[in-house]
């Protein structure tokens, strides 16, 4: 009875969310003309990275805060042990590990690098630091990234921190928040993307340990 | 009608989807994997209308830019759902919201 | 200038008690009061200047994010700071030290959010912040550790979750149809195409499961009353009311031009009486304290609702009961949660019928919930009476009787509640209870809470003089 319910409800949704996207106009700019004029002053020359860093770039703040206040979150719910039993015993994953480590670490650098220009950026080169560093850590190198450390804290932090700076800094220059300057835009957001990416790839591997290791525990 | 709007049309159809398993399933895993189907969908309609450029100007960036934020907020929300699954199913024994509230 | 530090500040202080957990209270506390100081001068700035924009990195709307400050706004940020500054005091105390440890850092990320979303005018923006707000009122929740708590916690979290799936998908359509996410853009640009509607719907779905309108009250009595008391009371009196917040924004702008206020007149009328007699019956027979007051949130969203249909209805009085609604409530239901933590605290449990006179043991903390009451029942004086008696005036001059009715029977049924509840703090109980000490701080936010939503009802005039500002309700006044 429920199911049936349900299920004429969502078809309902369905066919009146479908109907309104196809009485849509077959063409529409968007905002694309006026990103196209603008992109000179956006210090980069990717779109997408003009609109994440500069036209749009509080809600790059605020999605920043959102990623690491589910971190916060995650270490509310569960406390890493420093010690956990999470290694996967494997000489091919150590070997494997020793080859695609420094090969992954590159990939990201060029990804952030790319991403000025063409598709790529921090988020991405983000998820390769941390795809790296989950490689490492299960293959049982010795290493600590974990939230005990103050240093480990600012790793985390960075990106915020580097927002929160550039935006005081706009402000005291310019009145206005996150104004970057024309000339020096590409200088900002090649820091703030760096940035980024540390925070993001240490953040996505803080969220995979904690998680993984409450897991364990059950046992 | 054009195969314009064929992926947009997918969109809705994944988010539909995801909605009713949102509903029907019990486990807490299939609940957020449905959340993700649902959020897939939304992200694919955002990004696949803006291919409705005039010809000559190239593809609006404003959605790709928007999707990115949506997609890490995804993430982020997947994670805490994850973390605070597991930790209901141990101390409950299992992944599923009980009645609790229904005396 | 000075609207962006009231995100930036809560940000820095979140990530400086981040790094540094072993100062995080006297951060916390710092960064609160110096919020409330922004937010004063803010309040001048306004009275000054009045209305205006914010360009975020100097693009204008259609490329970059504005934000807008206004009367409603102030207002919002105000109520926000002062709860934000009462409960960190509250929390100080409340919290145990493994719970404090991570607690700081979200607690001021959400009032960051809190902020944004209020001075935000850009319907993306609006879901990134809500998002915001959304994860960490789930952690936080989270927090008391029991099994209600998570699994309320986790109802919490998809709620909130297809929430702002549905209202994304809508600000996706609105983007496509009409090609900005601002506010003032579309608000030039919107017409009465499917488009616009399967919009308003979706956003309207996504909003009223957030703000737990009747059908959609379901997971708030669990999530609200599991909690720890201060996350109860930010949840009861600042969350619910900002996903209300975004509906009024878009009401006042987007969506009248449409012609749909006819629809969601009636449909918020309706369940906005069913949701007040609805909730009050179940608060009425709540065995649990905290239950009870989460229950008469139900009920008193209710109201904000039948505020809001009359408001569309074209009677401009109802915008200033609603927003009066707002503040009241937030202040004496918060003054609620606080009294029913303290009592929590003190004797172990919060079941009604063994409160064993507290009345004569906590009798600072009986007060509180008192006046609290008061409010709440919206008996003369009171800043809840306020906001009922332009309610009871707009639904009167509108002749719907029927809405009169429910907001009589509603105060009635909030009366038995509050009285049940204020009846057993004189019993005593046939066994002896255990209890605990509770500092004086604890006792004295509440009592203040209480205090300030009586005083409520002596400042209305400043206060509706405030909330003029720039205009809010604009479209409003011009209809005839």
């Amino acid at each position: 009875m429920t199911r049936f319910f349900v299920v004429i409800v969502v078809s309902l949704l369905f066919i009146g969310v479908s109907y309104a996207i196809l009485s849509l106009p077959q063409q529409a700019q968007g905002l694309s003309q006026a990103v196209y004029t603008e992109m000179g002053k956006s210090g980069v020359s990717n779109p997408v990275t003009a609109v994440l860093m500069n036209f749009r770039a509080y809600d790059t703040l605020l999605e920043m805060a959102v990623l690491f206040v589910a971190l916060i979150g995650v270490y509310s719910l569960s406390y890493i042990k420093k010690e956990a039993n999470l290694r996967l015993q494997s000489s091919v994953l150590q070997r494997l590990g020793g080859i695609l480590v420094p090969f992954l670490l590159l990939l990201s650098v060029y990804l952030l690098w790319v991403g000025a220009h063409a598709s790529g950026g921090a988020f991405q080169a983000g998820s390769m630091v941390s795809a790296s560093a989950i490689l490492m850590f299960l293959s049982g190198w010795k290493f600590s990234l974990f939230p005990q450390h103050t240093f480990v804290r600012l790793l985390l932090s960075l990106s915020l921190i580097v927002f929160l700076f550039i935006a005081i800094l706009t402000l005291y220059m310019s009145k206005e928040l996150l104004l970057l300057p024309v000339k020096e835009a590409s200088y900002f957001i090649f820091i703030l993307e760096a940035a980024a990416t540390v925070s993001i790839g240490i953040t996505l591997f803080n969220l995979f340990v904690a998680i993984f290791s409450q897991q364990k525990e059950k046992k | 009608m054009s195969t314009l709007f064929v992926y947009a049309i997918v969109g809705i159809g994944l988010f539909s989807i995801g909605l009713y398993a949102l509903i029907m399933q019990k486990h807490l895993l299939r609940k957020l994997l449905a959340i993700n189907i649902m959020g897939s969908g939304v992200f694919l309609l955002f990004v696949s209308l803006s291919m409705r450029s005039v010809t000559g100007v190239l593809t609006d960036p404003v959605p790709s830019a928007m999707v990115i934020t949506g997609i890490v907020v995804a993430i982020s929300a997947t994670a805490l759902a994850l973390g605070l699954m597991i930790k209901i199913a141990r101390k409950s024994a299992k992944a599923e919201l009980c009645n609790l509230d229904q005396e | 200038m000075i609207e962006v530090f009231l995100i930036l500040l809560p940000f820095f202080g979140g990530i400086l008690s981040f790094i540094i957990p072993k100062f995080n209270k006297v951060i916390g506390l710092g960064t609160f009061v110096l919020t409330l100081f922004f937010v004063f001068g803010l309040g001048l700035q306004l009275l000054d200047k009045g209305s205006y924009y914010h360009f975020i990195g100097g693009w204008d709307a259609p490329l970059g994010i504005n934000l807008y400050v206004d009367g409603l706004s102030l207002v919002m940020l105000g109520l926000t700071s002062v709860m934000g500054l009462s409960l960190s005091i509250y929390a100080k105390k409340y919290f145990i030290c493994k719970q404090s440890l991570w607690f700081w850092t979200i607690w001021l990320f959400m009032i960051a959010g809190l902020n944004a979303l209020f001075l935000s005018q850009d319907i993306f923006n609006f879901y990134v912040t809500l998002e915001l707000i959304g994860l960490s009122s789930v952690a936080l929740t989270a927090l008391s550790d029991t099994k209600e708590a998570l699994t309320g916690a986790m109802r919490y979290l998809l709620i909130t979750l297809l929430g702002s799936l549905f209202y994304l998908l809508g600000v996706a359509l609105l983007y496509h149809g009409f090609g900005s996410v601002d506010i003032v853009i579309l608000s030039k640009k919107i017409e009465s195409i499917p488009v616009a509607w399967a919009a308003l719907g979706l956003m309207s779905i996504g909003l009223l499961l957030k703000s737990a309108l009747f059908p959609f009250h379901f997971w708030l009595p669990l999530a609200h009353s599991s909690a720890p008391a201060p996350i109860s009371a930010i949840l009861s009196a600042v969350i619910i009311k900002a996903s209300l917040y975004i509906q009024l924004r878009l009401w006042s702008s987007l969506f009248i031009p449409l012609g749909a206020d006819l629809y969601f007149e009636v449909l918020f009328a309706f369940f906005g009486s069913l949701a007040v007699i609805w909730g009050s019956i179940k608060a009425l027979v709540q065995t649990r304290l905290k239950m009870l007051i989460a229950y008469s949130t139900v009920a008193q969203v209710g109201y904000l609702f039948i505020a809001f249909s009359l408001a569309l209805g074209g009677i401009s009085i109802a915008w200033s009961a609603l927003v009066y609604l707002i503040l009241s409530h937030a202040l004496a239901k918060s003054a609620m949660f606080l009294v029913a933590g303290n009592l929590l605290h003190f004797h172990g449990h919060d079941r009604i019928i063994d409160l064993d006179r507290i009345a004569q043991r906590l009798p600072l903390s009986t007060t509180a919930f008192a006046l609290a009451g008061v409010s709440i029942i919206g008996l003369p004086l009171s800043g809840g009476f306020i906001g009922k008696w332009f309610l009871l005036e707009a639904s009167i001059t509108k002749s719907n009787w029927v809405i009169t009715c429910t907001i009589l029977l509603g105060g009635l049924l909030a009366t038995g509640y509050v009285f049940k509840v204020l009846g057993f703090t004189f019993t005593k109980t046939a066994f002896s209870q255990e209890t605990k000490n509770i500092s004086l701080s604890m006792e004295l936010i509440p009592l203040s809470l209480a205090i300030m939503a009586i005083a409520l009802g002596f400042f209305a005039t400043p206060l509706f003089s405030l909330m003029e500002i720039g205009n809010p309700f604009f479209i409003i006044r011009v209809q005839p």
